[in-house]
């Protein structure tokens, strides 16, 4: 929870808002759990009031209104998530076989990388992903989320660096004894340094 | 029986249109309906707006069945709750088939 | 007859054997119930052992505790044990216990069906703890995802292990499925209209229907997975036109209402023990039922959830989203109940609500990061991590261990008779709560840090040491809290003291028998007009004793009891049980080996065990007790009722009509796989199609439909006394042609399945071919009892219950012919 991008930053302040959401519906659930152990009931009060206050109110409004909310929240961030396209957009692929991840460029044909992928900072990316054992999962914690390798399917991920540096990556799907140990690196070059690595790739 | 039949039927015809609405999402991706134009939206818009309504009509026709003198339960116990699952069907079908009339398509 | 005669009585004619005999030929459902619930444990204690070896492994970086190869066996087992061997089968023995007693009646419907589900759930789990012993467990996940669980990823018969034995305790959950929905419907006390039964039955009913319809899917994967790692059938295979993803379809499909199906008894023990701790009612009975029944159906919606990182389009994504976010919301209303519950009584702070509150914290915390991960973007970070493991031990040990074990601690003096003596139970409550807490809120954090989930070991510098470490100490905390738990229960059969009857002060009926109970439940059926009969006549228990209600008077040392109309719960019709019997273990055996047989790969096996199976449940159907007594029977109070069997539709037939709707959604599951392929797997359409052949297809259709007209002949003749010759002649040739076509298409679709398009073709036909084949068994055991002779034999109910198996095979053959016949066609 150390975002380094736009995709990465914009989850995390999600998960920090369902976080306090979160706590604050559990107190109210303790707090009502405790107050039944410390109270005297109420003689006479009808069922049908309680039903109404405890199944219409709690039991249905309350949850109804805040899902709503979260729910809409969740898609329209899923939305500004996804690779759409665009001019600035740059496009790579990534192929996972057991255990290693293997990486090429479409802006410089024919360069191979293996277990580091290298991306210009600050500019959108385009990951394609694929596989060509069992499934795998792309992930570069501090970018974006993840997405599967499935063989004979190709996924596209959009991911972004802010700024220049190393990440890390690890694939995230079971895939058997070689699992623990399944990782590449994510550089970010700046614009310069994305030159020079085009550059040097069709050298 | 009649009666576990009324209490289950509208929350199966909920599973029903969902899976269905589900199914045509896969299938208008696999046909190529979002690139086909017809009359300012695409195919695959028009036919996931279209039985986004269908769905809804159908939930609701069960709701009215059940309140309906031909298809209500004898006892208030299974008619009540013959309802309450039929509105909470017919909501269901609302909340969980609305992304049909907005989202990207496709992607 | 006084009290005691009665009991003499009933207790010879209902008790098992003696001694080890009667383990093996006992069709009680207290001592099924009971084995159940041993053998549910034990499987507990072994994956409680497998998730410490799991924590050892993880408390230091770098572990050089088990290598990877041994770790995935541990965890895929772990896994396996804790969802197969554990939860569902304690679930099943908790309701196969509990139903006949809650509901007031003897037994379950089928009590040999009971004796066969447990023995396939032994000798399944049986296979599965050989091959962790002999180190050739699953180790691809305890979700399998093929292609690492295909045979070139997988070669060894470690994952034939996971398919043929969970297949195999499937079938058991299955069986047991079919005889709680027709025990809840149709075994009932008179008077227990559906308004008025224990809430715990409508739990347990929404349960076994879910686990009907949930776990067919996952029967249909195994099966085609199988056949791809035995016989290179492609369904999973992307480069011969299968896909990958169709396996995560099928498992999630059965995988997440599973998560449901676990949880719900778990709320059907809250509903029942809350009120009782609150000296009060359930607050809105009524929105309880229906928020169990809408959470059931919900949970059918959500399979995709597990799956938001395969690459589906959002919209799809978006769907279920909602549909994850929308299942909060019954089980916010049951939630809610419980503490209103609470609040309109005077609650006491007993061991079982101890449980309850420990349930309380943990489950909700486990509900809002269920919320948290239903959410898209959120998952994307949180899938696969750490994160996951914590949330789902949150919602399944808060949400079903806790409150067993609440159950546990309210129905033991019920079961032993005994009051607890020693105050072990809560030491070990605050043990379990404490580090319950501690090894999975800590495992949120080291999530959300990015550790992945099934890794064997992560470095020094990632900064998860301490985490880890604290989580591991916290979790063997827990571990000692069951380790009392067991010495606790185990202190309390050997050592305790004689209890009171009902010291709870509970209103239900299984407190209104003589405990520990006797083998006959009842002494005589009451008559239940309330909810909670026992709460407003503290006098039922001893007048039940006393015979006054419906069969007090035991006769011809038969079983009996009554079923009831569904609905009202009028008494409907008499039912004679079958006694003691071997043949349970049996049909088991039979079945074990034919599963063993494809594991082992020495096919011959296979037919023979199948001979046996056929033939022993032939006999099973013949032994079926005939009526001792014809014609209309005096069941007590003045009341005449025929017996079932005389009825058009008997027990028999409505667990067909169950059984067959299992069926039907594996079928389902198959045209589902079949579409899949068809839009979404890669490398269609198939190099080669088959072709039609007008032969085959009128064949087929025209077989179907003479086979079902000739049981629809035979049927009405049978209600009428006339001879059933003409329609069982109709019908068997109708099976012959169909069964004809059907071999012929197979024959064809047979070349094919080196392609996912002929394979899936090969196995529709099978399909078809198999149940045409049952069909005409069944057509031909009629013919047989009518060549018997007899009165009035084979009764109508036999005849309706053969027709309904053979509509079922004419509707498969033709709608598999037309599919299969027209598949070139639909492109």
């Amino acid at each position: 929870m150390d975002p380094a991008g736009p995709a990465a930053a914009r989850i995390a302040t999600l998960w920090w808002t369902m976080l306090a959401g979160s706590a604050a519906i559990f107190a109210l659930v303790m707090l009502l759990l405790l107050i039944a152990y410390r109270r005297t009931p109420a003689p006479h009060q009808s069922e049908r009031r309680q039903e109404r206050f405890w199944l219409y109110g709690l039991g249905l409004a309350f949850p109804l209104v805040t899902l709503a909310a979260l729910l809409i929240y969740g898609l329209v961030l899923g939305e500004t998530l996804l690779p759409k396209s665009g001019e600035k957009v740059v496009t790579v692929r990534a192929e996972a076989r057991q255990w290693s991840w293997s990486f090429g460029y479409a802006d410089a044909a024919g360069r191979r990388t293996q277990g580091v992928l290298h991306i210009p900072a600050g500019r959108p990316v385009n990951v394609e992903i694929t596989s060509l054992d069992v499934v795998h999962s792309f992930w570069a914690p501090r970018l974006a989320g993840k997405l599967d390798a499935i063989p004979g399917q190709v996924n596209v991920l959009r991911i972004e660096a802010a700024a220049p540096g190393e990440y890390h990556g690890v694939g995230a799907e079971f895939s058997g004894p070689g699992y623990s140990g399944d990782a590449f690196t994510v550089i970010a070059h700046d614009a310069a340094g994305w030159d020079a690595f085009l550059g040097r790739a069709k050298e | 029986m009649k009666d576990v039949v009324r209490i289950v039927i509208a929350m199966l015809v909920w599973l029903a249109v969902f899976s269905a609405l589900y199914g045509l999402e896969g299938v208008g991706c696999a046909a190529g309906w979002q690139h086909i134009q017809v009359t300012g939206a695409t195919l695959f818009q028009a036919a996931m707006t279209l039985a986004f309504f269908v769905a809804l009509l159908i939930l609701a026709a069960v709701l009215v069945g059940l309140r309906s003198p031909l298809f209500r339960s004898d006892s208030p116990f299974v008619a009540h709750i013959s309802i309450i699952l039929a509105v909470a069907a017919l909501f269901a079908g609302a909340w969980t088939l609305f992304p049909a009339l907005a989202l990207s398509h496709c992607a | 007859m006084n009290a005691l005669a009665r009991h003499r009585a009933l207790s010879r004619i209902w008790s098992s054997e003696p001694g080890w005999r009667g383990v093996i030929s006992t069709v009680n459902h207290s001592d099924i119930g009971r084995m159940f619930l041993l053998v549910a444990t034990l499987f507990f204690l072994i994956g409680g052992v497998l998730a410490m070896l799991i924590r050892t492994q993880l408390a230091t970086p770098h572990s050089a505790f088990v290598a990877p190869a041994i770790y995935d066996q541990i965890f895929t087992m772990h896994g396996t044990i804790m969802m197969f061997l554990f939860a569902i089968p304690l679930f099943e023995g908790a309701a196969v216990y509990l139903l006949p007693k809650l509901l007031g009646t003897r037994d379950l419907a089928y009590p040999r069906l009971s004796a066969f589900g447990f023995w396939c759930y032994v000798f399944g789990g049986l296979m599965l703890v050989f091959a962790m012993l002999a180190g050739l467990a699953p180790d691809s996940g305890w979700f399998m995802y093929p292609p690492l669980s295909s045979s070139a990823h997988s070669p060894g018969v470690n994952a034939d292990f996971w398919l043929i034995g969970v297949t195999f305790v499937e079938v058991s959950a299955i069986a047991a499925a079919v005889e709680i929905c027709v025990s809840i419907l149709k075994f009932r006390a008179p008077g227990m209209s559906l308004d008025l039964m224990p809430i715990f039955a409508w739990y347990a009913l929404v349960t076994a229907l879910m686990i009907l319809m949930g776990f067919p899917p996952l029967i249909l994967g195994s099966i085609l997975l199988e056949l791809e790692r035995a016989f290179g059938f492609p369904f999973f295979e992307s480069a011969l036109g299968g896909s990958p993803l169709l396996w995560q379809h099928l498992f999630w499909l059965f995988g997440h209402p599973e998560v449901y199906i676990i949880f719900l008894p778990a709320a059907g023990v809250i509903s029942t023990v809350l009120p009782v701790m609150a000296r009060t009612a359930l607050l809105g009975y009524r929105w309880v039922v229906a928020a169990a029944v809408a959470l059931a159906f919900l949970s059918f919606g959500l399979w995709v959830h597990h799956m938001f990182a395969t690459g589906i389009p959002h919209m799809g994504l978006a769907f279920f989203s909602a549909a994850s976010t929308l299942v909060a919301v019954p089980t916010g209303i049951q939630i809610f109940a419980w503490l209103g519950t609470l609040w309109k009584g005077r609650p006491r702070l007993t061991l079982p609500m101890l449980y309850i509150i420990g349930f309380f914290l943990t489950f909700v915390i486990g509900g809002l990061t269920g919320v948290m991960v239903a959410i898209v973007p959120f998952d994307w970070q949180a899938h696969d991590t750490a994160f996951v493991t914590a949330h789902l031990h949150y919602v399944l040990f808060g949400g079903f261990v806790f409150p067993m074990l609440a159950g546990l601690y309210y129905w033991l003096p019920q079961i032993t008779g005994r009051k607890r003596f020693f105050r072990i139970g809560e030491m070990a409550f605050w043990l379990i709560f404490l580090g319950f807490n501690g090894a999975f809120l800590a495992m949120h954090w080291v999530g959300l840090l990015g550790q992945r989930r099934r890794i064997a070991w992560y470095p020094e510098d990632a900064g998860w040491t301490a985490i880890n470490l604290f989580s591991s100490i916290s979790s063997f905390v827990m571990a000692i809290g069951v380790a009392m738990v067991v010495f606790d229960i185990a202190l309390h059969a050997l050592l305790a003291i004689r209890g009171s009857r009902n010291p709870w002060g509970a209103g239900t009926l299984e407190w209104a028998m003589p405990t520990p109970p006797a083998a006959y439940n009842f002494a005589s059926i009451p008559i239940v007009g309330d909810r909670e009969p026992l709460a407003r006549d503290p006098e039922l228990a001893n007048k039940i004793a006393r015979g006054e209600y419906f069969l007090g008077a035991p006769r011809g040392g038969l079983r009996e009891t009554l079923t009831v109309d569904a609905a009202s719960g009028n008494p409907e019709a008499l039912v004679i049980f079958p006694g003691n019997s071997t043949l349970p273990i049996a049909l088991a055996a039979a079945t074990g080996a034919a599963f063993l047989g494809a594991l082992i790969r020495a096919y011959w096996i296979v037919p023979i065990a199948l001979l046996f199976v056929v033939g022993l449940s032939l006999r099973w159907g013949w032994s079926q007790r005939e009526a001792a007594y014809p014609g209309l029977q005096n069941v007590g109070r003045a009341t005449l009722l025929p017996q079932a069997i005389d009825t058009d539709r008997s027990p028999g037939w409505w667990g067909s009509a169950f059984l067959l709707l299992a069926d039907a959604v594996l079928y389902g599951s198959l045209f589902f796989g079949y579409a899949f392929l068809w839009t979404v797997g890669p490398n269609w359409p198939p190099p080669q199609w088959l072709s039609l052949s007008v032969l085959e297809l009128a064949l087929g259709l025209i077989g179907a439909a003479a086979a079902a007209f000739g049981l629809h002949v035979a049927a009405r003749a049978a209600s009428r006394g006339a001879s059933l010759w003409r329609g069982l002649f109709v019908a068997l040739a109708g099976s012959g042609m169909t069964i004809a076509a059907l071999a012929m298409t197979l024959t064809r679709a047979g070349q094919l399945t080196d392609y996912a398009y002929g394979a899936t073709m090969f196995v529709m036909i099978a399909y078809a071919l198999i149940h045409a084949a049952i069909a005409a068994i069944m057509t031909s055991s009629l013919v047989y009892q009518t060549l018997r002779g007899g009165a009035a034999c084979p009764r109508t109910s036999n005849v309706n219950i053969v027709r309904l198996w053979t509509d079922y095979a004419a509707f498969v053959a033709a709608t598999s012919l037309i599919a299969t016949q027209f598949s070139s066609y639909l492109t």
